[in-house]
């Protein structure tokens, strides 16, 4: 039984591996949700192709064992790395199909639409292949697997919508030229407690004297190569093993150690520098989002994510750099401003904790990150310049207007997404500063009715070929039978 | 300057407290809706927590806010304790209300097909113990565990059904160590506590939980626990190794072997002899690290005895028709079944079958088989 054993245990990976990688579980499911084919493939390319190679992997050791079982440990091994990483895959997939399924389920539900229309409009902006969103829980982990975007689960509503392109930030930073300049952002961060490890190393390899030379010939190479030194100290390692001298404990100790810091401190500069981007496109709403919905002063850093405080920083120092040299008052300077007031006040009033050290402090250069970013992705519009941000006060402005003259708010359908959110927050904000506590709920209702129209229209107009991700097999109820408070959608 | 903007700092504490009352509101909303046949079977836990959660802030942060009499640096602590218990809830929400969407359509193919099974398995288990009820359903996971919070169960995705299903007697094992309690010397005990006290220490208690949950799932489904564990759940190469959470796997199988071997069925004492065995050979052949003298690998006669202790008083829930699963495991049809089989001798009748499997392609066919046996019974169906 134990040949058997370790023999279904491969079988039984693999063939859920190959379920994986053909999509044999979303087929099943019979949704009345239907996935644009071109668009779902782009979504799981990633995560299928994993599935296959492994699947392959076991396959090819199904072979060996059959033809030699005192390979049988070596499969052993193999079994449980592979499970290990096809727990990830499995994870993913299952996130997404309960993603559809409940986005299925929510029939009248419109902030995952919408979500997939801004997704939309940055990718066109960055000239990438576009995603879509799923409502799921923010647990912080981000996934190189991952190409779909996540709502936060039950925080459906408009005002959160702009932190949907937080999670294309990952993406794109992924996808494109953008992956140089968080190699350059981990490389800077690094630098000093790489070197210093490095220096300790040299001080203190061990290494027998006719080979000291040859060491320190490699730790040289390693402080030329801060990104990479991980990898050289393994290959000090391999090198000395070949001349036949174990290598000294330390190097081991400082390459694991290097190796770590490493990985926590890119995964910090990608969360900074999904902010950066999601800023980028998307202006002044989502600064608003993360600062007064999300962003807890109280959040120490992780070995996975970078304290809030970094983050809220990384947010208003590039809504700044964007606003900046364009002559006259600077672009965004009201929001900026109040922004960084709210969020000093909340930081003054608690104790900020201190980070836990597993990563390089990160400070982002906004001037400098937005240069780059101007420079990596070709297409100025994927800015939220003045163009969009006259257009969005406008249109906020004349709500507010309306609001107070007890007229009806416009509904326009040509406004992009991008602009109605920075909109609606605008509105907000002039109707929070104007109106009386006993009418600032009503208006912001109003504001929230209007927005969720113009969305729809927005929505609607796209021609399906070009922008629609999902199409529903069966009619969706017109806009007046369906309640809005507040921004809030139940599920239906 | 247009449209002159006053935005006052201390709004941003209020706008996070509305926001968290709004999430944990639209999580009860979300619960709420569940479909029908789901909705109905759970009771009022996760709804409560949730409620009790909405109560905590109120009295926490929306009326000393309103009322001015908290200092920013309290509120704000406040608030990050309040999200910490609520991000918990809200994830265990999205985890049922995501598992309950994806448990959609009636065909037999669909990822969360072997749930309808898993629920009559789990109802078939509790209606025979003291327990008052589960009052929950199955949802796929990542991982199997039980939620205390909605008591539901998940089942690992992706899985193989009739292979891994017992897998659900572990798990409601949970539900009974934190449900199990006897009224005596004037006050109300609960069992498992009582079992972690005897150890007098020997193991932590929530290793103990873990321990009486595999011995839970050895007496109320029989040896395809066991042969679930060694065949798919159990690592080889952690054999002596224990985690955070769960004891070394070998003090498992150990457990369990000697549970099965007190049996006064035959076909169940010579299934432990082969499980200790084959498990032995498994770790032999993955050259597991071996036992440390800090490892506990061997299961006490105490332990076995203690899990005894508590586990006799639901005699009526021990698994004792071996013999029906030995008739059901030459012909795995619906002709064959019986007014009074159970989910739990089909699942036998598998393992039986299985064991006696030629080749792959007879396994398949059993699975094919067995499936569709468990759904009839699951389902009250005609054959």
């Amino acid at each position: 039984m134990e040949k058997t054993v370790l023999h279904l245990r491969l079988e039984n990976l693999s063939a859920q591996l190959r379920d994986a990688s053909q999509d044999t579980w979303l087929a099943s499911l019979n949704l009345d949700l239907v996935a644009s084919s071109i668009h779902w493939q782009t979504a799981m390319k990633a995560v299928s192709g994993e599935a296959e190679d492994l699947a392959v992997g076991l396959d090819e050791a199904l072979k060996d064992l059959s033809k030699d079982p005192s390979t049988a440990a070596a499969a052993w091994h193999l079994y449980f790395r592979t499970k290990a990483r096809s727990d990830d895959i499995f994870r993913e997939y299952l996130m997404i199909l309960g993603g559809l399924a409940l986005r299925d389920r929510m029939k009248n539900e419109l902030i995952c639409p919408f979500a997939d229309e801004l997704i939309r409009e940055c990718a066109l902006s960055v000239g990438r292949p576009t995603s879509f969103a799923i409502p799921a829980f923010d647990d912080a982990i981000s996934s190189t697997l991952r190409r779909v975007a996540r709502i936060a689960f039950p925080d459906l509503n408009l005002w959160t919508l702009p932190l949907v392109a937080h999670e294309y930030g990952h993406i794109v930073l992924r996808e494109t030229q953008l992956e140089k300049l968080v190699k350059e952002l981990v490389t800077d961060g690094v630098r000093a407690p790489t070197l210093a490890a490095l220096n300790e190393l040299r001080q203190s390899i061990g290494l027998p004297s006719n080979l000291r030379d040859f060491g320190a010939k490699w730790i040289t190479q390693a402080e030329g190569a801060i990104y990479t030194a991980p990898q050289i100290l393994q290959q000090m390692a391999n090198s000395l093993a070949m001349l036949g001298e174990d290598s000294p404990p330390r190097v081991q100790e400082i390459g694991a150690q290097l190796t770590e810091l490493l990985s926590a401190t890119t995964t910090r500069v990608r969360v900074l520098l999904a902010d950066a981007f999601a800023t980028y496109t998307c202006g002044p709403a989502y600064a608003n989002a993360a600062i007064l919905l999300r962003l807890s002063p109280a959040q120490p850093g992780s070995r996975d994510r970078p304290p809030d405080s970094s983050r809220a920083d990384t947010i208003l120092a590039m809504l700044g750099a964007m606003g900046e040299g364009h002559g006259g008052p600077q672009r965004f300077q009201q929001t900026e401003a109040w922004l960084r007031s709210a969020w000093e006040m909340s930081t003054t009033s608690i104790d900020v904790p201190a980070d836990d050290g597993a990563a390089a402090h990160i400070e982002i250069d906004a001037d400098y990150v937005l240069d780059r970013m101007r420079f990596l992705i070709p297409n100025p519009k994927a800015e939220y310049d003045q163009e969009n941000w006259n257009a969005a006060t406008n249109l906020g402005s004349k709500w507010q207007g309306q609001i107070a003259a007890g007229e009806t708010l416009e509904v326009q359908s040509s406004a992009s997404l991008r602009d109605v959110i920075n909109a609606a927050w605008w509105a907000r904000s002039l109707v929070l500063s104007k109106f009386d506590v006993e009418t600032v709920d009503s208006a912001v209702s109003r504001i929230v009715t209007a927005a969720t129209a113009c969305c729809e229209k927005r929505v609607e107009v796209q021609p399906d070929a070009d922008g629609g991700v999902f199409l529903r097999k069966s009619h969706r109820p017109p806009v007046g039978e369906r309640e809005h408070s507040n921004g809030i959608r139940p599920v239906r | 300057m247009k449209n002159a903007v006053n935005l006052q700092p201390s709004k941003l504490l209020d706008a996070r407290v509305e926001s968290l009352r709004r999430d944990l509101e639209a999580a009860l909303v979300a619960v709420d809706v569940l479909p029908e046949r789901l909705g109905s079977r759970l009771t009022g836990g996760l709804r409560n927590e949730l409620s009790l959660a909405l109560n905590e802030l109120t009295a926490q942060l929306v009326k000393p806010l309103a009322a001015g009499d908290i200092y920013p640096g309290d509120a704000w602590a406040r608030l990050h304790a309040c999200q910490l218990q609520s991000a918990a809830l809200t994830a265990h929400t999205l985890q049922l209300v995501s598992g309950a969407a994806l448990r959609v359509g009636n065909s037999a193919t669909t990822p969360a097909a072997m749930c309808v099974v898993a629920d009559a398995l789990g109802d078939e288990i509790v209606s025979r113990t003291t327990l008052g009820g589960w009052g929950s359903f199955t949802i796929l996971g990542s991982d199997e565990s039980y939620i205390h919070s909605s008591r539901a169960i998940v089942v690992p995705f992706p899985t193989q059904p009739i292979w891994t299903i017992s897998i659900v007697a572990h798990e409601l094992g949970h539900f009974a160590a934190r449900s199990l309690t006897e009224f005596h010397h004037g006050t109300s005990h609960n069992l498992v506590d009582e079992l972690h006290q005897r150890q007098a220490g020997a193991f932590p208690w929530y290793w103990v939980e873990e321990l009486f949950a595999d011995a839970f799932a050895t007496w109320t489904i029989g040896p395809a626990y066991a042969l679930t564990c060694v065949s798919f759940s159990f690592d080889p190469l952690l054999a002596n190794i224990p985690s955070t959470t769960h004891p070394c796997n070998s003090l498992r199988v150990d457990l369990m072997s000697a549970l099965l071997s007190r049996s006064i069925n035959s076909d169940e004492r010579s299934v432990a002899t082969m499980i200790a065995g084959c498990w032995e050979s498994l770790v032999s052949a993955s050259e597991a690290d071996p036992a440390t003298s800090e490892t506990e690998t061997r299961a006490t006669a105490q332990l076995v005895e203690a899990c005894l202790t508590v586990l006799d008083r639901l005699p009526e829930a021990s698994y004792s028709s071996q013999s029906e699963a030995g008739r059901l495991s030459f012909n795995l049809s619906a002709e064959n079944l019986k007014l009074d089989t159970e989910i739990r001798d089909v699942i036998n009748a598998a393992w039986l079958a299985r064991l006696r499997a030629k080749n792959s392609i007879e396994i398949d066919e059993i699975n094919r088989r067995a499936i569709r046996l468990a759904e009839v019974v699951a389902t009250g169906g005609s054959p």
